[in-house]
């Protein structure tokens, strides 16, 4: 019994001994594995491809399960961003108008003389938005029925109705509206009124006989009426035609306000313009 | 019949160790499978057995996917011996002697490999993400005795009963 434990431990220490060796022979570089090495890895390489597959296959879905909710929560945040975005662009785009207009505003009530009272149009007329526009100034700010309003382009109209806050403006191109004018060139005295026929022009009547009109004439206000300060642009001829079986004629005026597009606006605060 | 089955049971736990758990990294660390069985299979059936165990899951392992053959047999060899030598005394039939020997056997053993493979001439980057990595491994090792523990203590009754069996009727 003695002498197999001891034929026992020296089994184990050469069984050692080759283990060391065959650790040691291995880790030198090899050219090749052996074939035990290789062949166990080939037999077991379909499995493992299989499993690497299903496990791809698994992954795969849970990262687009994940991607899934990533995505839609990604969604819902870029989406509440593009009405954040889209809010501001339209602010932007409103401010950027406001200053435009302040701008030339600006230069304008500083080239001028008159008192001016500068107002944001606030409301149309929602039957025919063209003709009437409600300003954010009233009575309270020293406007009164019959001003004149204005911008620094040109006439605008007369206000026609005062509240405490708010005024209503009757537009220059309303067929209600008539107001002396003038031809830039020669001087000769024109009525300017809305074009029923033609809405957002005006229509030029002669006052004089000798009157001569051809298009691209500049008109004028003539500061006749008291109303409108002298020398308001009101619009560029565009066409002339005969009038009163052609005795007479008249002409088609482009407003140079661009009234689609009303912001703001100047009432003279003057009673009567002289 | 036993050394057949558990030969079986060593290359599926590599197959898995290499496929699934690949992509079932925790904190970039990967479980050690071959090592969960060698300590559970000590631990259940005694040193000596978990030392053959050890031996033949470390060769299987050598030859599969190492490069030093026979560094992980000792290794490994060495691991189930010191699971079912040192829990002999202890109340085996719970979860903390089982899981608390895989942590010290995956941390054991791998570093026992890495101080292998220096004394075999293999430059070794002795860093703090190898510690981290040995470390997250035993725990996550742990993790997986902690779920197979009774069902490999089940089947290896089985294994045990069915190799008797066989044994008498020869």
């Amino acid at each position: 019994m003695q002498q197999l434990w001891r034929w026992r431990k020296v089994l184990i220490v050469i069984g050692i001994l080759v283990l060391v060796g065959l650790i040691y022979n291995t880790s030198q570089p090899r050219e090749r594995l052996s074939l035990i090495e290789s062949g166990l890895r080939d037999v077991l390489s379909p499995l493992q491809f299989a499993l690497t597959r299903v496990t791809q296959g698994v992954v795969g879905v849970v990262e687009a399960l994940k991607d899934v909710r990533t995505l839609r929560q990604r969604n819902a945040y870029l989406e509440g961003k593009v009405v954040e975005l889209q809010t501001l662009v339209y602010q932007l785009s409103e401010l950027k108008r406001e200053n435009e207009f302040l701008r030339e505003a600006l230069e304008f009530k500083t080239s001028t003389t008159y008192d001016l009272l500068a107002a944001e149009v606030i409301g149309r007329n929602p039957v025919d938005w063209l003709s009437t526009v409600t300003i954010n100034k009233g009575r309270s700010h020293g406007v009164e029925k019959g001003m004149a309003v204005i911008t620094g382009t040109g006439v605008v109209g007369i206000v026609e109705d005062v509240t405490q806050f708010t005024s209503t403006i009757l537009l220059a191109i309303d067929p209600r509206s008539a107001i002396g004018g003038m031809v830039s060139e020669s001087g000769d005295p024109v009525l300017v009124e809305g074009d029923a026929d033609n809405p957002g022009f005006f229509v030029l009547t002669p006052l004089d006989r000798d009157t001569v009109v051809e298009p691209g004439d500049v008109v004028l206000t003539s500061g006749l009426s008291r109303l409108f300060p002298k020398r308001i642009p009101i619009g560029e001829v565009v066409a002339v035609q005969p009038a009163n079986y052609n005795l007479s004629f008249e002409a088609v005026v482009r407003p140079f306000v661009d009234f689609a597009h009303l912001s703001y606006v100047f009432v003279v605060l003057q009673d009567e313009i002289l | 019949m036993k050394i057949t089955a558990m030969v079986l049971f060593f290359l599926l736990a590599m197959l898995l160790q290499t496929t699934v758990f690949s992509a079932l990294p925790i904190l970039g660390s990967y479980p050690d499978l071959v090592t969960v069985l060698v300590v559970n299979l000590g631990i259940l059936n005694g040193r000596l057995e978990g030392a053959w165990l050890g031996f033949v899951a470390g060769l299987l392992r050598d030859l599969l996917v190492g490069r030093f053959v026979g560094l992980n047999a000792v290794v490994l060899a060495l691991v189930g011996f010191t699971a079912g030598a040192a829990t002999r005394p202890l109340y085996r039939d719970n979860y903390v002697v089982p899981c608390f020997f895989t942590v010290l056997g995956t941390w054991l053993g791998r570093s026992l490999v890495l101080v292998g493979m220096v004394l075999f001439g293999k430059a070794v980057p002795w860093n703090l993400q190898i510690v981290r990595f040995i470390g997250i491994s035993g725990l996550y090792s742990a993790m997986i005795t902690l779920i197979i523990y009774r069902w490999l203590a089940r089947l290896n009754e089985h294994i045990i009963y069915w190799d008797e069996v066989v044994r008498r009727t020869r």
